[in-house]
């Protein structure tokens, strides 16, 4: 993940880019001051939540010889939590849309916004920000005060399925695909997207200066270095209902828009998940129990 | 021709006049129960039903197993769901009677003496309709998100700044909607119905010196009646089957979670969580929702009229 955002209107309050979540806040309380929003936070969706808490040093699931083990109150996520509500109290950020929404659109391309903390695929669809060329720039994501220096969201996979007919061919072709300078070059040409999970394999493309991004070579300074093993969170690993958890999670924190916290709807959201887990036969304990 | 070569006939074509009928509901009899009680009776089979699953991710075996009411008691437990039958049901109480009485309003309108052009009127009225749901919905949210919508546009020209997303306005959001796209449809079948009326009465009632208010309260809405019941019966079952509008609005409203309406709560269980089950036992108990408040609904209209 990195922070994209637009230099004109952090310039408008003469702040400098965040390096930290507490700068990030200060520089948004600042805007706030002048009608001009930081960033977003989708209450529709909690992959977000999820990232920032994975580089606070979360780690929701964790499977162990006797089934799951689940720990989303654990001190990270809870200062996540308390963050962002308050965050979303002082109006730094908008919980009416999220990212990439048509409101978010409007607002991005009328200087409202002033900037994205997202993946590195965020690029392609900040280009379709109209009149936004020359207009944004990159920076790493602002750090927490524990965790890691930055972390992911979203993402895509190859797969084989199982009645595929040729599957040592599909495999040959998907390792192709995702790890040859060929193969990813096509990947970023043709979808648009695609960060390869090999080492050394950017994409042409990205190894060069962007002109929508004021010239900035974003893809090397910012999200190689983010890519780096020590740069992100190994320990979170995905468990079997991740769509109904963000789904429950979203519920939950769709509350703050009548009192609620975010803070609580974590803490519920852990509660229902294991109901969820053990309706479907699986076993889970909650960590330390 | 003898009399028993007669008979022989006559039980021969008897047996293909008995034996006609079967071979010609044959086409509709076999599609009603391959679509339409075969599922209903799978959904209910597959309500009383659990799966259970060994493992991390179930890969030390899947089972299937009889839950008696297990499946009923997790709907009925699930706050969000009763919360969405409770929403339909606020919903259904506004938007039901606000669209009746316009459809109403409209046909008497365009059925009246002095009405111009009720043809060109009447299609235009009707013209939504032919808009399917997620189509309109997608219009009327251009006209919903703030920073592209006209109408926030002109409404912060006066100074009022209209949340048309919000959690307390989108319900009404999606309820005007509703609105739009089916007054036209009813108030075309009060329109038939007023159109059996007998001229008789009208003439009797001129000739009474009825005033045109008098003709539409004394004849025209007793007579039409019937209509109105079923119009009413259908926006009832439709209600607690609204899904469309509020799925495609999920997208610009955060107000709308995935439990927001009945069949969305049915849906999100069974395609986003693979819970079939559960979700069979959730499509089950909106039918009979939508069973008894129909039942009650024309119960109630059918002792007033006694």
């Amino acid at each position: 993940m990195g922070m994209f955002y637009q230099p004109a209107v952090l310039d408008q309050v003469g702040a400098a880019v965040p390096a930290t979540w507490d700068e990030w806040a200060a520089v948004g309380a600042e805007l706030a001051g002048a009608g001009v929003l930081m960033d977003s936070f989708p209450l529709a969706d909690a992959s977000p939540f999820a990232a920032y808490a994975t580089q606070a040093g979360a780690s929701w699931f964790t499977a162990e010889e006797d089934g799951w083990v689940i720990d989303m109150t654990d001190e990270a996520t809870m200062k996540v939590a308390a963050f962002f509500d308050a965050a979303i109290d002082d109006g730094i950020v908008t919980t009416a849309y999220g990212a990439y929404t048509p409101a978010w659109f409007s607002a991005a391309a009328d200087g409202k916004i002033a900037s994205v903390a997202t993946g590195s695929w965020g690029d392609a669809l900040i280009e379709g920000v109209s009149g936004a060329s020359g207009k944004w720039k990159v920076a790493p994501l602002p750090t927490w005060d524990t965790g890691y220096a930055s972390s992911f969201l979203g993402g895509s996979t190859a797969a084989i399925l199982a009645n595929s007919q040729h599957p040592a061919e599909a495999l040959d072709f998907a390792v192709w695909m995702t790890t040859t300078e060929a193969g990813v070059n096509a990947l970023i040409e043709f979808c648009g997207i695609g960060w390869s999970p090999a080492r050394d394999v950017v994409g042409t493309l990205r190894e060069k200066p962007s002109t929508f991004f004021s010239g900035q070579n974003y893809n090397q300074e910012v999200f190689v270095p983010a890519t780096k093993e020590s740069s992100q969170n190994q320990d979170w690993s995905w468990w079997p209902v991740t769509q109904q958890s963000f789904n429950i999670l979203s519920d939950g924190f769709r509350g703050k828009a009548s009192g609620g916290t975010l803070v609580d709807a974590v803490a519920q959201a852990e509660k229902d998940i294991i109901a969820v887990m053990r309706n479907k036969g699986l076993s889970i304990r909650k960590a330390g129990a | 021709m003898s009399a028993a070569t007669q008979t022989r006939r006559r039980s021969a074509s008897s047996g293909a006049t008995k034996r006609a009928p079967w071979v010609l509901l044959f086409p509709f009899l076999a599609l009603f129960l391959l679509t339409f009680v075969v599922p209903i009776l799978m959904a209910l089979v597959s309500s009383f039903t659990k799966v259970t699953r060994g493992g991390l991710f179930g890969e030390a075996g899947v089972v299937t197993e009889f839950a008696g009411l297990d499946n009923y008691a997790q709907v009925v437990g699930d706050p969000n769901f009763v919360a969405s039958i409770g929403r339909m049901f606020l919903f259904g109480v506004v938007q039901v009677p606000v669209m009746l009485i316009l459809c109403t309003v409209l046909a008497l309108l365009l059925e009246s003496a002095s009405a111009k052009w009720p043809g060109v009127f009447r299609a235009a009225y009707f013209l939504p309709y032919g808009v399917p749901g997620v189509i309109a919905t997608i219009l009327w949210s251009f006209l919903y998100v703030p920073g592209l919508s006209p109408i926030i546009d002109v409404a912060e020209v006066v100074g009022v700044s209209p949340d048309f997303l919000g959690a307390n306005t989108v319900l009404w959001s999606i309820a005007n909607i509703v609105t739009w796209s089916y007054t036209g449809y009813n108030m075309l079948i009060v329109i038939a119905q007023l159109k059996s009326i007998p001229v008789e009465l009208y003439e009797a009632a001129k000739v009474d010196g009825a005033s045109p208010l008098r003709v539409a309260t004394s004849i025209q809405l007793p007579l039409i009646r019937p209509a109105l019941l079923l119009t009413a019966v259908f926006s009832i079952i439709g209600t607690l089957q609204l899904f469309a509008e509020a799925q495609v609005l999920q997208r610009v409203a955060p107000a709308i979670d995935s439990q927001y309406t009945p069949n969305l709560s049915a849906y999100t269980t069974a395609f986003a969580y693979n819970d079939y089950t559960v979700a069979a036992a959730q499509s089950v108990l909106i039918a009979l929702v939508a069973f008894t408040l129909s039942i009650v609904f024309l119960t109630i209209t059918n002792r007033k009229s006694a």
